[in-house]
């Protein structure tokens, strides 16, 4: 095992013990956040470019079956298409902002099943980077069994978008400092 | 809205291919629906129903619900989130 397996080893065992009700402290949690804000999308064109119908990128014109990396298709879809982040946000920019959001110490942390996997959830202020159809939070949801971030966006109506009926054993680790709407669910 | 129509008319295409995906892409897949569905539609059907959406976009709107109650039944054997909003214009 190198160093980076067992780095992540450690922090997604850390995360599987909260999923089952342990307590992370202080030290741990931002253990647990510098791992997730390092993670990324998972490398490799496997994602499928649902809903970008017609959109250039790197020279071609996409169709939804084309496959494209992760973090090309989020960032397609979340800061070009839909403006949840400021205009000539760039990828890098895209990326900066998801790790700047998941290492912020007042970001709340979650953790849930989603479809029967184990998820880490990061929500923290949008601030800066909230664009014109951007809203006041940003939500970073990681997948501890791959180890990789599965998206990263700008929800309009707080933790609705946490009631999927294969959504379940909500835990906060830590609630959003200064905000009561996250743990209302 | 473009979003939208753009995500449901390529339903079809994704319910062909779903069983091919990676399973982490099918859990993408299904995490952007849910934002959709819970967001973006829910904030669309209230300017439709305050009657605040000009006449061409709620044209388009009309034409999305349709789409939306063609697409239940792929939504369903999809296990994705099914639309909350009435889907009669």
């Amino acid at each position: 095992m190198n160093p980076a397996d067992e780095h992540r080893s450690a922090a997604d065992r850390l995360i599987i013990a909260a999923a089952g009700g342990r307590t992370l402290d202080t030290a741990e949690l931002r253990f647990v956040r510098e791992h997730v804000a390092q993670a990324g999308f998972s490398p490799g064109q496997t994602a499928r470019a649902s809903g970008l119908s017609g959109m250039v990128w790197q020279g071609r014109v996409l169709r939804g079956g084309d496959r494209i990396t992760a973090a090309d298709y989020h960032y397609l879809d979340h800061v070009v298409k839909r403006e949840e982040w400021p205009l000539g946000t760039s990828l890098d920019d895209y990326v900066h902002s998801i790790r700047t959001t998941v290492s912020d110490p007042n970001s709340g942390v979650a953790v849930s099943y989603y479809r029967g996997f184990l998820q880490l959830s990061v929500i923290g202020n949008s601030g800066a980077f909230r664009g014109h159809g951007g809203f006041d939070w940003i939500v970073v949801e990681y997948r501890s069994d791959i180890g990789y971030w599965v998206t990263a966006f700008q929800p309009h109506a707080g933790l609705e978008v946490f009631r999927h009926m294969d959504r379940s054993a909500l835990q906060w680790l830590q609630p959003q400092r200064g905000s009561t709407v996250w743990t209302s669910i | 809205m473009n979003s939208l129509i753009a995500h449901v008319e390529d339903l079809p295409g994704l319910f062909e291919e779903w069983d091919s995906l990676p399973e982490h892409v099918q859990v993408s897949e299904s995490l952007g629906w849910d934002h959709l569905m819970a967001d973006l539609l829910t904030e669309l059907d209230q300017h439709y129903r305050a009657g605040e959406m000009p006449p061409e976009q709620a044209s388009r709107y009309r034409d999305l619900l349709c789409k939306l109650k063609d697409a239940l039944p792929i939504i369903d054997q999809l296990r994705f989130w099914r639309p909350e909003v009435s889907l009669e214009p």
